[in-house]
């Protein structure tokens, strides 16, 4: 029976929107990341409009056309053309699509095996949990690189393959931190009350511990979208992820190695773009675990 | 409302009504710090705990931390099942039932309000949870059940939409007696209800205990360490020490006349508001009794200021004692 | 140096105010109480009462965010606002020590006992380390501790909880502080151990003379070890007086109403309803007009809407309620409305 007057309960755990957006917007690192990647999805969703040309247009009379910032450059192609002639700016605006299409699906498909495993693992103990744990080891031992480029030399590089292998490589994070939420939840009164009930198990699972556990997942699924996007950038330059002509930023950065100490435009583009597009989803990531800590951020 | 087993047999002799509650030498031991290849060691957190509590009375179990009465209260609700013994429910013993037939007869009001509510869930929906679970009514009729209930238990309707983390800690404990008593079940029990509330609202939600109590016949073991509330409220008591019931007997019995000497200790240093007597010297030593490595014989020996050689030997079995009631005491 | 009649701390208009999502939380309103050198002062009060927000300020321990502001914090004759950090930092441990709740938070896990008990006082006092060692072994003794020479180089979680209080006790014992802040220090303890460590702390607290603060929500504890006691509503002192007067003739009516709602073996029967307090704490977040306690007070009038007047009872009896001479006389008792 302290005096509980410090700790204000945190604004996620309330249940109020208007309370979860003032802490979104009263925090300056988790709103600017947020803007950022809202930009980044519409820039995305949007390609078809935003992009001034096509993607996959080729035009070898205007190979290497430079930037607008240069003397050269015009605002026909704004941020120049490859060495293909493909204007550089829809390459880039349509390589947004890829970068967060990987990222979000191959987030999903860990979150769903990690946060599962970690669950079950969390609730039930025991054996099952010495499985599950066993299997993480063993995860944890495994280069996610080597490994990736090993099974992508082998299946053969795609858009799908990168993101399934990505998707199955990074849930070890979701395993542990739903591991132990959870197994700080499995006691807590209200599963013992729904216990007690006779509640069937995908309720107390689904109902009672996962909603509860739900902001540290979210967090943990922020900060794998940036480590998935990071990663894919790596395979597709190493030549194994994503092959041509897809714009993926990777890729760009790849096809325009060989140009860079006279052009280093051709790759400081698109990976100014991967800098701001992770930067960003750090930042939202550290923002939301800042605002759904107890007792709320520190100053 | 009936349990999926039949009744094995009458307990108890003579015709007599079937108690709400009876243990019989129920057991729970556990294994500490097992791992791959090596053994732990057993902890008996219960040891061969037999009580009847009969219909329509409050139950109070009283100890300290670690004699294993959450433990007791966890077997009871069916949340972890004994080692030895068996638990009955107005005469029919639960181990073979499902959870659910349970839960009918059986609910539980935890300790800290404010975890026994999910953060995540608003009123209604906590409380409406056991009538959904068990398919009760309609959404309508559950609707017009969860707004009677959070009637009785003294809560304005607008909480329904609230969720817990909007209701003070007082307000919380009303939800969880009424997510409790929904279902309308025959025995509650109350696992220290009361200890994490301020005194103020304590004597408002034991008043509405009491007041349920009569409005719906109910049977309460009321778990606490808290004397005072438990004199208030309890029509019969047993103490616990280390696992095992050291003490039993009615109220008027434990508090006229305690007869083992940790029931007089427990009495001796409840400390009632009465300034000038002083914190009373207790006789205990300052050893607290570790539950994985129980001493040997009466496990309340090396603290008890009468032990002799026997105690540390033997361990006393609890009898029926003079006047009523039961001890485990060579001395009693 | 300070003359011996004055008290050993004066708090004048003590407030802490807190930054919170909503606005300001006023978690100590303006609140005087004093202690006098080698008394027993309670703090009493309901979570959230502001108790455990005096003691930090008292100790300069509340988080940076907090603002403390006060006329005037004396202790022995020196004003502590306005004191350095290094300043405040030298007068813990040496003149003020705190005894927390939970001692397994309050003790370092990767120290050893003596470790931690000779540091406490090789910080403040230009000590050997044997005679550091010595009195810490004296002290432990003194704490009921048997074996106290080997228990030095024990870790806190080798003990129970009812050494590592005691062990707690001896620590803050180490500089023989004028002052001991405790805050529910055997809430967290089983009852058997915690009437052991009461009458342990009133025994060294006659024996050493030192002064302490005691904080407690528990009015049995309260009755038994209290020479004095300052009641405190949301962020208020409402009653100060001496144990017996509080006890004999509670004049303010929450008071009187915590008093009323424990059940009383022989007064209350068993089964019966208690006399509870209705309703809530009001929020200290914004300002509270009039006396806070109004919302739930049997004796509310339009009155209470205007700050309640510090009563004096009797010498060093005091109470803020506009009724508090009517309540304190049992004959004259006014009645209180009818509640549901």
């Amino acid at each position: 029976m302290n005096d509980s007057l410090i700790s204000t309960p945190g604004a996620v755990a309330d249940g109020t929107w208007p309370r979860f957006t003032r802490a979104v917007l009263g925090h300056r690192g988790l709103a600017l990341g947020a803007a950022i990647v809202t930009l980044l999805l519409l820039a995305a969703l949007l390609a078809p409009w935003l992009a001034p040309h096509d993607p996959y247009l080729q035009n070898t009379a205007n190979r290497m056309v430079l930037p607008v910032w240069h003397e050269a450059g015009s605002w026909e192609h704004p941020l120049g053309t490859d060495r293909l002639g493909r204007d550089y700016l829809s390459r880039l605006i349509y390589g947004t699509r890829i970068s967060l299409f990987i990222g979000l699906v191959a987030a999903l498909i860990s979150g769903l095996i990690g946060s599962t495993l970690g669950v079950l693992a969390g609730y039930f103990g025991g054996r099952v949990d010495a499985v599950i744990s066993y299997l993480l080891t063993t995860r944890l031992a495994m280069p996610v690189v080597l490994v990736a480029l090993a099974m992508a030399s082998l299946i053969g590089g795609s858009l799908i393959t990168v993101t399934l292998l990505l998707g199955l490589l990074l849930w070890d994070r979701f395993a542990v931190v739903a591991r132990s939420a959870t197994l700080q939840l499995r006691d807590a009164e209200y599963v013992q009350a729904a216990r007690a009930l006779g509640c069937p198990l995908h309720h107390i699972l689904l109902r009672e511990v996962l909603p509860n556990i739900a902001a540290a997942l979210i967090v943990v699924a922020t900060l794998e979208v940036a480590n998935a996007i990071l990663l894919e950038a790596t395979l597709s330059f190493l030549g194994m992820g994503v092959q041509p002509p897809l714009p993926s930023w990777g890729l760009m950065i790849a096809e325009g190695k060989s140009y860079m100490f006279f052009q280093p435009w051709v790759i400081a583009i698109p990976g100014s773009a991967l800098f701001v597009l992770v930067l960003a989803i750090n930042l939202l990531g550290d923002g939301l675990r800042d605002i759904s800590a107890p007792g709320g951020r520190n100053e | 409302m009936m349990l999926a087993t039949e009744p094995t047999q009458v307990p108890s002799a003579g015709g007599e009504q079937p108690c709400a509650l009876e243990l019989r030498a129920l057991s729970k031991s556990f294994t500490l710090g097992s791992g791959l290849l090596r053994k732990g060691r057993k902890l008996h957190a219960v040891s061969e705990v037999s009580l009847r509590v009969p219909r329509g009375q409050v139950m109070g179990l009283v100890g300290e931390s670690g004699c294993g009465k959450s433990t007791l209260a966890k077997m009871l609700l069916g949340l972890t099942s004994p080692t030895a013994g068996e638990v009955l429910v107005d005469g029919r013993p639960i181990a073979g039932a499902n959870q659910k037939a349970l839960a009918r007869h059986i609910q539980p009001i935890f300790q800290d309000p404010y975890s026994s509510l999910n953060p995540r869930q608003r009123i209604a929906q906590i409380v409406g949870l056991p009538l959904r679970v068990h398919g009760i009514g309609s959404p309508k009729e559950q609707a017009a059940r969860v707004a009677e209930m959070l009637d009785l238990v003294g809560l304005p309707g607008r909480a329904a939409r609230q969720y817990p983390g909007q209701l003070s800690g007082g307000q919380r404990q009303r939800v969880a007696i009424a997510r409790a008593l929904i279902m309308r079940p025959a025995l509650v029990i109350c696992d220290e209800p009361t200890s994490a509330l301020d005194v103020s609202v304590q004597a408002q939600i034991l008043n509405l205990l009491l007041d349920l109590k009569e409005a719906f016949g109910l049977t309460y073991l009321f778990i606490s360490h808290d004397l005072a509330v438990v004199e208030h409220l309890a029509d019969r008591l047993a103490v616990m020490y280390l696992g095992r019931i050291v003490e039993e007997g009615s109220r008027e019995q434990i508090f006229g006349a305690p007869r083992h000497p940790y029931t007089r200790a427990l009495l001796a240093s409840a400390l009632t508001p009465e300034p000038g007597l002083g914190v009373p010297d207790i006789g205990l030593g300052c050893g607290q009794p570790d539950p994985s490595a129980p001493p040997s014989g009466c496990a309340f020996h090396p603290r008890c200021p009468l032990a002799e050689a026997n105690c540390e030997r033997h361990r006393p079995s609890l009898n029926d004692a003079e006047g009523g009631g039961r001890v485990a005491c060579h001395l009693a | 140096m300070s003359e011996p009649a004055m008290p050993l701390l004066t708090v004048n208009k003590l407030r802490v105010d807190l930054p919170v999502d909503a606005g300001t939380l006023h978690a100590v309103r303006g609140i005087d109480f004093h202690v006098e050198r080698g008394e027993m002062l309670c703090l009493v009060g309901e979570s959230g009462c502001g108790k455990s927000m005096t003691s930090l300020a008292l100790m300069g321990l509340l988080p940076r965010r907090a603002r403390v502001t006060a006329e005037s914090l004396r202790f022995d004759g020196m004003e502590l606002l306005g004191l350095t950090e290094r300043a405040r930092s030298d007068l813990r441990g040496a003149r003020m020590a705190m005894i927390f709740q939970e001692p397994m938070t309050a003790l370092n896990p990767a120290y050893t006992l003596g470790n931690q008990l000779c540091e406490a006082l090789r910080r403040h006092r230009r000590v050997s380390r044997g005679e550091a060692r010595e009195r810490a072994v004296y002290l432990l003794e003194r704490v009921g501790i048997s074996a106290a020479a080997e228990r030095m180089d024990q870790y806190p979680h080798q003990l129970s909880g009812g050494l590592r209080q005691r062990v707690m006790i001896a620590m803050a014992l180490m500089c023989e502080p004028d002052l001991i802040i405790a805050d529910e220090p055997t809430t967290a303890l089983d009852v058997t151990i915690q009437a052991q460590i009461l009458r342990l702390l009133r025994d060294l607290q006659r024996e050493f003379g030192t002064a302490v603060i005691f904080i407690t929500h528990d009015l049995g504890v309260v009755a038994r070890i209290a020479d004095r006691v300052a009641v405190m509503y949301a962020g208020e002192v409402i009653e100060t007086a001496s144990a017996e007067a509080l006890f004999a003739a509670p004049s303010h009516p929450y008071t009187q109403g915590l008093l009323n709602c424990i059940p009383a073996p022989g007064k209350t029967p068993p089964g019966s309803r208690l006399q509870a307090i209705p309703g809530v704490v009001p929020s200290l977040v914004g300002a509270v007009e009039g006396c806070a306690f109004r919302n739930r007070c049997p004796l509310a009038e339009a009155a209470c809407e205007t700050p309640p007047p510090q009563t004096r009872i009797a010498a060093g009896h005091v109470a803020r309620c506009h009724f508090a001479t009517r309540l304190a006389d049992p004959s004259r008792q006014p009645q209180p409305k009818v509640m549901s």
